[in-house]
């Protein structure tokens, strides 16, 4: 999350606010002190204006008009009464200063106690332009003026200009001539109270700026410090809660502010988040309940499933032969291993006329109850017809038509049917798709394998089967097996127990019974395939005809 | 198991890679042929050359694959069998059912 600037956050916000207030009562201030600077200005102006005008009129006009011989005595002496008089200038009508010889300006320093006139000239000073139009009204009106100016120092200055005419009085220094022959400069500036009253409302609304703009960063401080200290306080709660997880608890509210509004807001998602993980415990509750059921439904379908398959299992059972029918020729002996609780694999043998007897073997492709079902058929048909056909092809002819018709495309019986004729040890047989059995003479070691090429059966239903016979001699052991067993892979999954293996197994056991054998070959499969479950039915079927 | 298509004229050869025992084996398979007879390739080779074992099952999925062949009017034809599985085909009597070839220049051929 990228970082807020400065101006985003609550603090920043605070102190541009506080900025802006600050300034507004600053220049509000400031604006005041003006004012009151100005408005106390012309009040001294005004003041002083009056006092030079009484200066002028009720003492100086009268004492220049006692003639000039006095007059700088009489001035000095008026001056010294006059305070904070700055300038006195005695100037001529083309505004050159007079009396500017040494012994004038020594005596009016002496008079006034200090040196007021510092000029030493020897010559005359241009006080004013020639032309000064304020020096000309003076002289052509022969009137005094009084005007302020102001001053490069920002104050004003107060100027006195009184026009000097000879009089009668002057003893005729000038002869008869009474024309106006200069002015009287004077230049006032402010008083000391004056100053004084100004300095101290220069410090008063100095003290008041400073405080005003301590006060606002007090108020900032203050401000950002009672915040963050309520948003720390909130975020510290929340941790809490959310470390404890409890949802049900709920953030302290102390104030109805922008903060307390805050903690109602956050108050309010947490009861929304409890409420969501109430509803969430109830929905995890059902859909666990809603498992638990199903479970427990599917359980009990499973175990009917399971009921009904063992029932199919033990039904399929009694579909082979509980035992085997017993003559002093031949010895029968089978094994029966489903992967499944049903197999499509189905063996039998029984008795048919004229010491004949039936040898079935049938396996249906894949396992199962598919399997089954077709191998019940398989076992429905040749239950009914061998009683009455000997040819086994035919036999098997009529599975094939009958299955061609009902199966699935990819699906088929590999079968192989013999009738043996226990007179003659003749046995004549039909291989239909099924492994070729083998036919092991314990006697001489010959082994020998029932081949005939026979179709799939149900696959094609114009398919032909062809009959073969073989005749036993004394020792011969005949074995006759499903795929199950050659294809059943050891543990890696690599190898197959394979025909050769069971060929091995087969004439090894030539002394053993045909039980012994059974059990030695369904041992060694065992053993190869490591105790894996079987991925096929197993069957095997033994017929050892005695040794003579 | 895997399989890989290819064309010679305008016969379609699929390298069968793998055994052919599994339901997921017979799926794979079965899809082959189904996508190659949707497009209408009916002359169809199988190259069983990596190929080392089938099933009852997967033979029942070569019958069913030879059935849906013919019925569009086709030809499947298979190649370079395994020994064990050449017995399987003998026995079977598939082998007259389906055109079983040594080398593929032979059952290329075999289409003309």
């Amino acid at each position: 999350m990228p970082k807020p600037g400065f101006f985003s956050t609550l603090k920043g916000k605070t102190v541009v606010f506080i900025i802006i207030l600050s300034t507004a009562a600053l220049s509000t201030l400031g604006a005041m002190f003006l004012h009151t600077k100005h408005s106390l200005l012309s009040e001294f102006e005004e003041e002083r204006t009056g006092i030079v005008e009484h200066f002028v009129i009720e003492t100086l006009k009268p004492v220049m008009l006692t003639g000039h011989a006095d007059i700088m005595s009489s001035i000095m002496e008026s001056y010294k009464r006059i305070p904070d008089l700055e300038g006195l200038h005695i100037i001529r009508t083309d505004g050159v200063e007079a009396f500017t010889d040494g012994a004038t300006l020594g005596k009016v320093n002496r008079l006034l106690g200090e040196e007021h006139f510092r000029r030493q000239l020897k010559n005359p000073v241009q006080v004013l332009p020639p032309d000064d139009p304020t020096l000309a009204q003076v002289v052509r009106t022969e009137k005094e003026k009084v005007y302020s100016k102001k001053t490069d120092g920002g104050g004003n200055i107060t100027y006195l200009m009184l026009p000097i005419a000879n009089e009668p009085a002057c003893h005729g220094c000038h002869g008869s001539d009474h024309r106006i022959r200069g002015v009287l400069m004077a230049t006032f500036g402010m008083t000391s109270a004056d100053r004084s009253t100004l300095t101290d409302i220069s410090w008063f609304f100095g003290i008041a700026f400073a405080l005003l703009l301590a006060t606002a960063i007090l108020t900032y401080m203050f401000i950002t410090r009672i915040m963050a200290s309520r948003v720390s306080s909130i975020v510290k709660q929340v941790n809490t809660l959310v470390a404890n997880d409890r949802f049900d608890d709920r953030i302290l509210i102390d104030a109805d502010d922008e903060v307390g509004q805050l903690a109602i807001a956050f108050n309010h998602f947490i009861s929304s988040v409890e409420l969501y993980r109430v509803e969430e415990t109830k929905e995890k509750e059902r859909l666990e309940k809603a498992v638990f059921d199903k479970t427990k439904e599917l359980r009990e379908k499973n175990t009917f499933i399971e009921v009904d398959l063992k029932l199919a299992s033990r039904i399929q059972q009694k579909l082979m032969p509980e035992k085997f029918p017993e003559y002093p020729e031949v010895d029968f002996h089978a094994a029966y291993i489903p992967c499944l609780h049903i197999g499509g694999d189905y063996y039998d043998v029984f008795e048919m006329p004229n010491r004949h007897v039936g040898i079935f073997m049938a396996d249906a492709s894949g396992h199962g109850s598919s399997a089954a079902l077709l191998v019940s058929i398989v076992k429905a048909i040749v239950s009914v017809m061998a009683e009455h056909i000997s040819s086994p092809s035919y036999i098997v002819q009529l599975i094939n038509t009958t299955l061609a018709k009902i199966t699935p495309d990819d699906s088929f019986v590999t079968l192989f049917y013999g009738v043996l004729d226990l007179k003659t040890g003749e046995m004549q047989y039909s291989l239909a798709g099924h492994p070729p059995p083998l036919v092991h003479n314990r006697n001489t070691g010959e082994m020998t394998m029932l081949q005939i090429n026979g179709g799939l059966v149900g696959v094609f239903d114009f398919d032909k089967f062809d009959d073969s016979v073989y005749v036993f001699k004394g020792g011969d052991r005949l074995v006759i097996y499903t795929d199950g067993i050659v294809e059943a892979c050891n543990n890696g999954q690599k190898l197959m127990f394979g025909e050769k293996k069971l060929v091995e197994v087969v004439k090894g056991e030539k002394d053993s019974s045909s039980a012994e054998m059974t059990a030695h070959l369904l041992s060694s499969l065992d053993k190869f395939t490591g105790g894996a479950t079987l991925a096929d039915d197993v069957t095997l079927l033994v017929v050892d005809f005695k040794k003579q | 198991m895997k399989i890989a298509t290819r064309t010679v004229a305008d016969v379609t050869i699929l390298d069968l890679m793998g055994n052919i025992k599994s339901p997921g084996d017979m799926e794979d398979f079965s899809k082959a042929i189904e996508d190659e007879l949707g497009l209408n390739h009916t002359k169809l080779l199988l190259n069983f050359h990596e190929v080392g074992f089938i099933n009852s099952s997967g033979l029942g999925r070569v019958v069913l694959a030879a059935k849906k062949v013919a019925a569009k009017a086709g030809v499947m034809r298979v190649m370079n069998l395994a020994q064990d599985i050449d017995d399987l085909f003998t026995f079977t009597r598939l082998k007259e059912k389906i055109g079983v070839f040594k080398n593929e220049k032979d059952a290329v051929e075999s289409f003309r």
